[in-house]
């Protein structure tokens, strides 16, 4: 009994620590606890965000925290990782309200989300989730794990803050690497998410992010689903890569492929400035 | 069914309710088994078949074998047929396609042989199987404790669903502890709700699920790249730290199914044989293997290595016997050759160990430089080998101990937390097997297989302070239970479940 009890202290005043304090984990130290803790705390808001944005991990470097001050401050992230932004968009239509603004990554657009999203959207069905959406104790945000690990995540990223980026305008690496065809069954499933979102008033528009994969804006040789789906349904396509190399800057990356925190937040900017 | 699933949330209490609503040894078996096929048959009914004949078999040969008047012969025959239909029908399901893909050209193998099911805990069913045929041939008509040869039809019946109950106890069912027969049936009698040890159940339960659910299920993400040709890219201390963290999972995962088994066996009133001693504080292989998957060395040793001569046959042929068990051992664990040549590696580091003298001395008595050595080299032979259970095929394995030695240094920042952060309970959980293990503490409480009076510093300090430690305990298990709560990682299968 009394180790119940030290349990019980514990859960109630765990949380309590981490909301009193601000602790609140905004990073998972796995991609199944990032997205989780991302998910979650979507659904738990009390109304949808005026912004979304949806997509894979790319979009998750741009953490929330980057956009306040900006016009584009009440913003909630799907970025997912190891995910695409079909399965975010998913994720938006587990409420009731919807935001006004979807921006979606087109980074992945040509891919389903396989077994890795459908796990990811069985998980929002489990005990589990349905538990930790009632019971704030349990929910992936206060995971002590987690809590720890953002706080080590912040430390690391707070010591990025200077400019880490170099003026080099012709570092780019040319082509991008959308190959502009598509399974026409997932090109249907595209049309058929956007033009429910348009029904609802959501204005879907698509967001070109810089990824270390593709240094330079497109120069697309003929146009892929991005292309398309503007043509068909008059979506914004903004391409902040183009933002970059405009200034003749080159973003910085932590592993090749994600930007690191600084070029995330100055790529924030970026988005909210277009959005103005 | 798996025991960290909503289902078995459910499942338990509808079970333990059931069992203690009656008093009589007979319901409270039949509940438990009647429970046990439920349990193994939920989430794959077409598997209960084989089980049931499994134990069919095994009941009617146990109860030939101690039949009084049966010759010689007869029972010989009973015997050999029923080792012959355990392991035939192991052979058939778990290596019948391993076995025709080597012995045939790859033209020849039949299109079906891919598809035979593996039943789930197939090998331990099995192997209990042989040990209560065996246990039942060596007591012959006097029977051991719990089992004797029954004196007409009720008895009859009472004395199958006695081992019904033996083979499908749900506990130990899929995933051992592989319980020998003659450590069960004499704790089959009626059990009452006020003899239950709630202090053990509580401990083996808390410390089982947060191994499985906390440390094993978050270990398991950050050790997912470990996969041909993932690791290829990987710098070479990540790979070091895949391996490190893989060993850590694999004990914290298969050690907290073996926990929570115990625990699920006293709950019910039975008690099941411990599977671990702190492996990984293991300073010789041989060390290694009186610490790690007891019940199955055990079970090879008893039913195996002895039964071929062990070592009285002079030093050829105990070497030979070696091989032969830890090959056979080996290939227990899995349809490919990788398990057997890890089985094989063991049984070669043994033979070593036995021809040079390292493993024959007890870790006490080897000098403290000798002991850091050897539980060094011990720890990263044991790990290294993980790898064959891993990436089954043995180029990868190659490929991997290449880039081990060749890839660029550095260390990628996420895995390194995860494996750091939930490494430190497994790391933890061996510092206390190591104090437990030199402490007898006052008043008598003692833990461990060789608790020694502690002469020194802080053991010392804390042998004479047992409520402090009682009192610590609580606050650890409490912790334990908060973290399954809230930091348990992505729910998945036990490992040991593919063998």
């Amino acid at each position: 009994m009394a180790m119940v009890g030290v349990a019980a202290v514990l859960a109630v005043g765990w949380p309590w620590v981490v909301a009193r304090r601000g602790l609140r984990a905004e990073f998972g130290e796995s991609n199944y606890t990032a997205n989780r803790i991302r998910m979650e705390e979507y659904l738990v808001r009390p109304s949808a965000p005026h912004h979304v944005l949806v997509g894979s991990s790319l979009s998750g470097r741009l953490r929330e925290s980057f956009f306040a001050g900006t016009p584009m401050a009440d913003i909630a992230s799907l970025g997912l990782d190891g995910s695409v932004p079909l399965v975010g968009l998913e994720v938006l239509e587990r409420r009731r309200d919807l935001p006004e603004v979807v921006w979606v990554e087109t980074y992945l657009m040509e891919m389903d989300g396989g077994a890795n999203g459908r796990a990811l959207l069985e998980g929002l069905d489990s005990v589990g989730t349905r538990w930790a959406l009632a019971w704030g104790a349990v929910r992936a945000s206060v995971r002590p794990s987690s809590v720890l690990y953002t706080q080590v995540k912040e430390r690391k990223d707070g010591s990025a803050t200077r400019p880490t980026w170099t003026t080099n305008a012709v570092a780019g690496e040319g082509e991008p690497v959308t190959p502009g065809v598509t399974d026409p069954e997932l090109e249907n499933r595209w049309r058929r998410v956007v033009e429910r979102f348009q029904k609802r008033g959501v204005r879907v528009m698509l967001v070109d992010l810089p990824s270390g994969e593709v240094r330079r804006p497109g120069r697309r040789t003929r146009p892929d689903l991005g292309d398309r789906l503007v043509q068909e349904f008059g979506l914004t396509r903004v391409d902040l890569r183009e933002d970059w190399f405009g200034r003749g800057w080159v973003p910085r990356y932590t592993d090749g492929r994600h930007l690191d925190a600084a070029s995330a937040r100055e790529t924030a900017r970026m988005l909210a400035a277009r959005w103005k | 069914m798996l025991f960290n699933s909503w289902t078995f949330a459910v499942f338990l209490p509808v079970v333990f309710a059931l069992h203690y609503a009656g008093r009589r040894v007979g319901w409270q078996a039949g509940v438990l088994t009647l429970a046990s096929f439920v349990f193994y048959g939920w989430n794959a009914p077409w598997l209960v078949p084989l089980l049931v004949m499994s134990t069919a078999v095994n009941a009617s040969a146990a109860q030939m074998l101690m039949r009084s008047g049966a010759t010689g012969g007869r029972r010989r025959g009973v015997l050999i047929g029923a080792l012959g239909f355990n392991i035939g029908a192991l052979l058939f399901f778990k290596y019948g396609g391993l076995l025709l893909r080597t012995v045939l050209p790859a033209a020849w193998v039949p299109s079906w042989a891919g598809a035979i099911p593996l039943p789930i805990g197939i090998s331990f069913y099995t192997f209990q199987g042989v040990s209560l045929v065996m246990e039942s041939w060596q007591a012959g008509p006097s029977g051991f404790p719990g089992l004797t040869p029954p004196r007409g039809p009720r008895e009859a019946v009472w004395f199958h669903l006695r081992v019904w109950f033996f083979k499908a106890f749900f506990p130990q069912l899929i995933a051992g502890p592989i319980v020998k027969a003659a450590e069960f049936f004499h704790q089959i009698g009626p059990k009452r709700l006020g003899d239950i040890d709630w202090g053990a159940v509580v401990r083996r339960l808390t410390l089982g699920f947060f191994l499985k659910m906390v440390v094993a299920d978050n270990l398991k993400e950050a050790t997912g790249a470990l996969v041909y040709p993932q690791f290829l890219e990987l710098p070479r201390w990540n790979l070091w730290l895949l391996l490190y963290g893989y060993s850590l999972r694999i004990f914290a995962d298969f050690a907290g199914y073996s926990l929570i088994a115990q625990g699920l066996a006293t709950l019910f009133g039975y008690e099941l044989p411990v599977n671990f001693r702190h492996p990984y504080l293991a300073t010789s292989i041989t060390d290694f293997w009186r610490r790690w998957h007891l019940s199955l060395s055990g079970w090879l040793r008893e039913y195996l290595y002895i039964p071929l001569g062990g070592n009285r046959h002079g030093e050829v042929r105990t070497y030979v016997n070696l091989f032969l068990v830890m090959f056979l051992g080996g290939l227990w664990h899995g349809a490919s050759w990788s398990y057997a040549v890890w089985g094989t590696a063991h049984g070669v580091l043994l033979a070593v160990e036995r021809f040079t003298g390292v493993g024959r001395r007890a870790p006490e008595e080897l000098p403290g430089w000798r002991r850091v050595v050897g539980w060094v080299v011990t720890f990263h032979c044991v790990s290294l080998l993980w790898l064959l259970f891993q990436l089954s095929d043995l180029r990868e394995v190659g490929a991997y101990l290449r880039c081990l030695g060749t890839n660029p240094g550095g260390v990628l920042p996420q895995p390194l937390f995860v494996i750091a952060v939930f490494g430190v309970p497994v790391v933890l959980h061996h510092v206390w097997g190591w104090v437990s293990e030199r402490v007898t503490w006052k008043g008598g409480r003692s833990e461990g297989g060789r608790s020694a009076t502690a002469s020194w510093g802080v053991l010392e300090w804390l042998r004479m302070r047992p409520d402090w430690v009682a009192r610590g305990e609580v606050i650890v298990y409490g912790l334990m239970l908060f973290l399954v709560l809230t930091n348990a990682g992505t729910s998945g299968d036990f490992i040991y479940f593919q063998f």
